[in-house]
């Protein structure tokens, strides 16, 4: 029995040192302040990233609906501004293509198969077309295009102007989802007055490739109704 | 009365010891297996195998604090030195154990290393693409870029318990701001601010989601601002799935803010010239799978093939063959392949710990085999 309260004691001993050591080790490493020590030189990107604001950046957008509340200034400055009026659009579904339920910041949403088509109106501060185009290449993870290759995307006749047209392969990331390998995606941008339109179909690469001609099918058929 | 040194040593060095501390890894093993389950393998891993304390929901309702992995292991690590080392009878005669024992040690010391030290990630690739660097599967950082080039990082280990209430200020020399870092959430997505409604910054708010049991799926937010001089600020939000990095201008200069998968740099670069799999035959199933890189280093470029259980191993790293896709590809998809990517000094150890292990039970196990042949014949003689 002696033997074996001292034991006790012993490991009692080791368990309030062993105990009193993690304690100690967990104290004095939290401050309010903290000096960052990891710096790198990176090579520039070829393209700054675009200042937008949060909604922007996470793919909420802002579309001015009627009554809206009045622009919403960002820190950075740039101030988000809509279209005061919203566009009235008319269009032709193309074969195959099911109306989807309506969805925030969306004019109108469309399936077919595997594969997702939305139009969007944004104010003319949506950024330019460089500033999109990486964007989403960014969302299929790829690397920036540049000027010259942007300037070269094919066009589509819309709203009878000259759209161009983006067709972009690779991991797809939207908002709030897990990356999707192997996707393609199409995007059109059109530049209107105090506007600018987005055309976007987004799905398995060999599906949303067999629904490139319906796509842009589509987006000549948009015209201004009543 | 034998001195409390010699007790306490007697102590650590007792069988009585060695059995109550393998019989607790027992336990936390089977609870956290079964844990496993609902909280998925990364948490669990966390709260019982990398923890001092941990505790455990008997039944779900009586909570039994135990201690954690780590501190077992650490407490077996001094008992086995002490009593199968120190304390053990060494011999000419009986090696065997003392080589065993060695090698147990060297299996405790490979984890501790590995726990500290390594690195883990992925790199993603689709054919034609390069890339020199690789990203983890759960670990977050916010870097912040300079106008020229210059990258200051955060890890995630120092704000990523900064939930409500709580805020640190990360600042740095050469920096002209000072960012604060506040609101964390593990799992959120953002929405728009509703008119009236208070909270959020730039116009949106994180919405806190479930964990996810599958830890890579969790994306982390957070609501950061930048302290300029003279008391100027500029408040946002910082989410990981965000397209563009949070760019704010300081002193006429844009600085860029990005929250993301902690990165790290290989010295070398990998390009995935093809990929290519073999199906069973009249099935889907694939057989085999390889990826057909060049490694890049100084200029000179490198074919490798890189294949399940046959990685490439290079200045201390290891990429494995990890996954492909898409996987119900059309002929002529482009294919993309994922290598797991490792980075551990102790990634040979376990094996050398198993090597030491046979051969110490071998050894001992024959000697005492002779010893009883020999004793045998004696007797018959």
């Amino acid at each position: 029995m002696i033997k074996y309260a001292a034991n006790a004691r012993v490991a009692l001993a080791w368990l309030s040192a062993v105990g009193l050591l993690a304690a100690l080790g967990g104290c004095g490493q939290w401050t309010d302040r903290k000096a960052i020590t990891d710096v790198r030189d990176e090579a520039l990107p070829a393209q700054p990233p675009p200042k937008l604001t949060a909604a922007q950046r996470f793919g909420l957008a802002t579309v001015q609906r009627p009554n809206a509340p009045p622009p919403i200034a960002s820190p950075a400055g740039v101030t988000a501004t809509a279209s005061s009026e919203p566009l009235a659009l008319v269009w032709d579904v193309p074969d195959g293509w099911q109306q989807a339920p309506e969805r925030m910041m969306r004019v109108v949403t469309f399936t077919a198969g595997n594969c997702e088509c939305y139009m969007s109106v944004l104010g003319s501060a949506a950024g330019n077309l460089e500033a999109n185009v990486n964007r989403w290449r960014g969302q299929m993870a790829q690397p920036p295009a540049s000027s010259e290759a942007i300037a070269a995307l094919p066009k589509v006749p819309v709203l009878g102007r000259e759209a161009a047209m983006a067709t972009i392969q690779g991991t797809y990331t939207g908002m709030g989802t897990a990356p999707r390998p192997g996707q393609m995606m199409l995007g059109v941008i059109c530049s209107l007055e105090e506007k600018t339109l987005f055309v976007k179909m987004i799905g398995p690469q060999g599906e949303v490739a067999t629904q490139t001609a319906n796509f842009i099918a589509f987006c000549k058929s948009l015209r201004l109704g009543q | 009365m034998a001195s409390l040194g010699r007790r306490t040593f007697r102590f650590a060095a007792s069988y009585g010891v060695t059995v109550v501390l393998l019989f607790l890894l027992l336990v936390l093993v089977f609870f956290g297996t079964l844990e496993q389950v609902d909280q998925g393998l990364y948490e669990v891993q966390k709260k019982y195998f990398e923890s001092l304390f941990v505790v455990h929901d008997l039944f779900g309702v009586i909570p039994l604090p135990l201690p954690g992995v780590y501190l077992l292991l650490g407490l077996l690590l001094v008992n086995l030195v002490c009593g199968g080392i120190l304390a053990a009878p060494k011999s000419w005669r009986r090696p065997g154990l003392l080589i065993a024992h060695g090698g147990i040690v060297l299996m405790i010391l490979a984890g501790f290393v590995t726990h500290h030290f390594a690195l883990n990630g992925h790199m993603t690739l689709y054919e034609g693409e390069s890339a020199d660097e690789f990203q983890s599967y759960h670990a977050w950082e916010i870097a912040l870029s300079t106008p020229n080039g210059r990258q200051y990082i955060i890890p995630g280990s120092q704000f990523v318990a900064l939930g409500t209430g709580r805020s640190r200020v990360f600042y740095a020399e050469g920096l002209p701001f000072e960012l604060k870092l506040e609101g964390v959430i593990p799992n959120c997505e953002p929405r728009l601010v509703a008119p009236g409604e208070v909270g959020g910054a730039d116009g949106v708010l994180l919405e806190a989601l479930p964990l996810e049991k599958e830890s890579e799926r969790n994306v982390l937010g957070a609501y950061a601002t930048a302290l300029g001089p003279g008391g100027q600020s500029s408040k946002g939000v910082l989410w990981g799935l965000a397209r563009v990095p949070w760019v704010v201008t300081v002193g006429g200069q844009d600085y860029a803010i990005d929250l993301r998968r902690r990165r790290w740099k290989v010295p070398f670069r990998i390009t995935l010239d093809a990929f290519t799999r073999e199906l069973h035959p009249r099935t889907g199933i694939p057989s085999s799978f390889m990826s057909e890189v060049t490694k890049t280093e100084d200029g000179v470029g490198r074919k490798i093939e890189i294949k399940m259980n046959e990685p490439l191993r290079h200045q201390g790293y290891t990429f494995f063959q990890a996954s492909w896709g898409p996987q119900n590809a059309q002929p002529g998809t482009p294919f993309y392949s994922t290598f797991s990517v490792v980075k551990n000094p102790a990634d040979q150890w376990p094996l050398y710990s198993s090597c030491l292990v046979s051969f110490g039970l071998l050894l001992h196990f024959l000697q005492r085999l002779y010893r009883y042949l020999r004793a045998q014949q004696r007797g018959r003689a």
